[in-house]
């Protein structure tokens, strides 16, 4: 990193100009015992839960456990430095972090401190990663939808402004691909974008990055990191951060997307804290609180009303609306979605995508399973040409889901079964999707409105994928207008449904594949 | 240490409260103190711990420094806490004695760190400011620390004022780094 001499100097200069000494009184006590990231504090009788306390060397802590003599407190970073006697202090403050556009672009830790050698963040703005979520009053109902571009997503499972989603899933089953093309997609639709990582490698969250960078979605993305080797502490703050910086948008009118990537070990960070501080343990080992700590987190994620977004901004936006939409990823250990953490999160959230390691060896990618996949608010949100059109594919796969058992006696089958055989086969060929390729609504609409008028009953299973990516450049060089007039309106009639019709026909008789 | 205060306090408490009844406060204070001085002592601590020692040797030795070694109280109390093995927290439960104490006569006791001698005109106008400020009699602890380098810092319970030079330094030196 390059240092200019004269913003430094410049930087002093206004440093001395606006230097100000306080004389506050202030709380103090002395450590008692430090270990494994905990310090047990002695005096500070005053101090508030979640209060931020001043170690020697600016380095912060969290008191967490308000007992009758001592405070047990989580140390945020570092703790070698610090020893028995050592002074601390209280701030009075809850734990903040700076939040703005001025993120969007860069990689901090849950403190918000750039770690992606950008240089510093000049974020006027600071919020308290706990905050109350909205209440009754400023909420509005899910109505707008957010698109994944992935068709198995957005024709069966959509989700919606403000909705929680959960993507749940076995290990390598592609939790983060679908969550990463969903950012992906939010390039040109104004939806801001936050990546919380939490005790992931740091070489996985670096080609997260770099894959973001690679599609240029990375300007309208905040990515939040407390990986691996960051202390419990950090892994168990992380997403409540990642949620301040997010809300922040709600909060004047605009929309956000989160991914919490994965809360299960958030929970892990959350028990190991808990266990140092000598809380009892109950179920699996985790604390008696831990349905509260994803309970007040994904609250935080609604859709507020124009009224509400008035009043937080005292006026200056009127008329809009705005959204959190959170997407949280829990990772189950051998597809058991009975554990703990998996059911508590499944209660709390509004839906999930169930991926599942079977279908993804299978080839089958996104791993979808969509018989155990629900949204249970999005449907209102869900543009109206998908809608229309992803119903016959929903029901084709689900007919096909009772009679694939019979496959296996294809022959002896009557003709009605065998047909919907092959439909269900070619449906489930047509949800596979690559990884980075999200798809327009015009797109995705010409494939379900394909499947649902029979185009590929005639293709080969193996030729459905390229017969469909043909299908989609055909449309692009010849029928442009028809994908423009789709995207712009999102509507489906007759005339739209005639104009697919034909542009289908003339791929049929013109098109390669 | 701060659980050390916890389990000390039930047995502060009801010493205070012996001592208000037989109105004793300040006899059984200073033989606190003399105790919690005593069993800090090395060689004190390894002939309680002395398993060969019996209980009635070691609390007629804890008994002997006492001024009234008689006092049947007394003599019950440091049985008790041989019984129970909270002997070693006699430094702890004298502290929560005192400020049982100072609480019942109204008195606030205040910690001063200067780098300088105060003088008593000077001592006066830190009694008479903090009397307003606390509504009690007020007992002034002064200490001499040459690092404040001027101004004054003052402690009361965890609450602490700091107005010496060191501190502004501190500020200054926070605010111009980068």
């Amino acid at each position: 990193m390059t240092i200019n001499p004269t913003e430094i100097s410049d930087i002093i200069k206004a440093k001395i100009k606006e230097y100000d000494i306080k004389s506050t009184a202030h709380n103090e006590g002395t450590v008692v015992s430090v270990s494994d990231g905990i310090a047990i504090v002695y005096g500070i009788t005053d101090a508030l839960q979640g209060e931020m306390l001043e170690f020697p060397n600016k380095t912060f802590g969290m008191a967490l456990n308000l007992e009758r003599d001592s405070v047990g407190a989580v140390i945020l970073g570092d703790y070698k430095h610090i020893s028995e006697g050592d002074i601390v202090k209280c701030t009075g403050r809850i734990l903040e972090v700076p939040v703005g556009p001025e993120l969007l672009g860069r990689v901090v830790n849950s403190l918000g401190e750039p770690i992606d050698n950008n240089g510093v963040i000049n974020a006027p703005a600071t919020s308290p990663i706990e905050k109350i979520a909205p209440g009754v009053i400023e909420r509005k109902s899910v109505d707008q939808p957010v698109q994944t571009g992935l068709k198995s997503v957005d024709a069966m499972v959509p989700i919606g402004r403000g909705q929680r989603e959960l993507i749940i899933g076995d290990r390598q089953t592609g939790k983060t691909a679908v969550a990463i093309d969903a950012i992906i997609n939010q390039k040109d639709t104004g939806v801001k974008c936050i990546y919380v990582a939490i005790g992931q490698k740091a070489s996985s969250v670096a080609q997260v990055v770099r894959k973001l960078e690679e599609h240029d979605a990375l300007k309208h993305t905040i990515i939040v990191a407390a990986t691996a080797s960051d202390s419990a502490a950090m892994q168990y703050i992380a997403p409540y951060s990642g949620c301040a910086m997010g809300e922040y948008f709600r909060d004047i009118g605009e929309d956000a997307l989160i991914v919490y990537d994965d809360l299960t070990k958030q929970a892990w960070a959350y028990r190991q804290v808990s266990l140092l501080l000598k809380r009892p343990p109950g179920r699996e080992a985790y604390p008696g609180d831990v349905f509260y700590l994803h309970s007040r987190l994904l609250e935080r994620s609604a859709r507020i009303n124009e009224d509400a977004v008035s009043d937080l901004t005292n006026g200056k936006v009127k008329g809009k609306t705005g959204s959190l939409t959170a997407l949280p990823v829990i990772e189950t250990q051998a597809g058991d979605v009975s554990a703990f953490v998996p059911t508590n999160v499944i209660s709390i959230t509004d839906g999930q995508i169930f991926l599942e390691s079977d279908l993804f060896n299978a080839g089958i990618r996104p791993a979808i399973n969509a018989g155990l996949s629900v949204s249970r608010v999005g449907g209102a949100a869900q543009t109206k040409i998908i809608k229309k059109l992803g119903g016959g594919v929903r029901l084709a796969l689900a007919q096909y889901r009772e009679l694939a058992a019979f496959s296996q006696f294809a022959s002896d089958l009557d003709d009605a079964t065998k047909k919907q055989l092959d439909r269900g086969q070619r449906v489930t060929e047509l949800m596979k999707q690559n990884q980075y390729s999200p798809l327009s609504v015009a797109e995705m609409a010409l494939s379900l409105f394909a499947a649902n008028e029979g185009y590929f009953d005639d293709v080969e299973i193996n030729k459905v994928m390229p017969f469909e990516k043909a299908m989609h450049e055909f449309a692009r060089s010849n029928h442009k207008d028809l994908l423009d007039m789709i995207n712009e309106s999102l509507d489906y009639n007759d005339d739209v449904s005639a104009k697919m019709k034909s542009t289908l026909d003339d791929f049929k008789t013109n098109g390669v594949w | 240490m701060s659980d050390n205060y916890t389990y000390s306090r039930p047995y502060g408490e009801a010493a205070f409260k012996l001592a208000l009844e037989d109105n004793v406060i300040e006899q059984w204070s200073s033989n606190l103190k003399i105790l919690a001085q005593v069993t800090v002592d090395k060689d004190i601590k390894a002939v309680i711990a002395d398993p060969k020692i019996s209980q009635a040797e070691c609390s007629k030795l804890l008994c002997s420094f006492l001024d009234n070694s008689d006092d049947k109280n007394s003599f019950n109390f440091i049985n008790l806490l041989l019984d129970n093995k909270r002997v070693f927290y006699l430094k702890e439960i004298s502290d929560i004695f005192e400020d049982m104490k100072s609480n019942h006569n109204n008195v606030c006791i205040i910690k001063v760190e200067t780098s300088r001698e105060l003088g008593s005109d000077q001592i006066n106008t830190l009694i008479e400011l903090f009397k307003k400020k606390y509504n009690s009699e007020i007992e002034i602890e002064q200490t001499i620390n040459e690092d404040l380098l001027a101004g004054i810092k003052v402690k009361v319970n965890d609450e602490v004022i700091d107005l010496s030079l060191q501190n502004r330094f501190n500020q200054i030196k926070q605010q111009l780094i980068i």
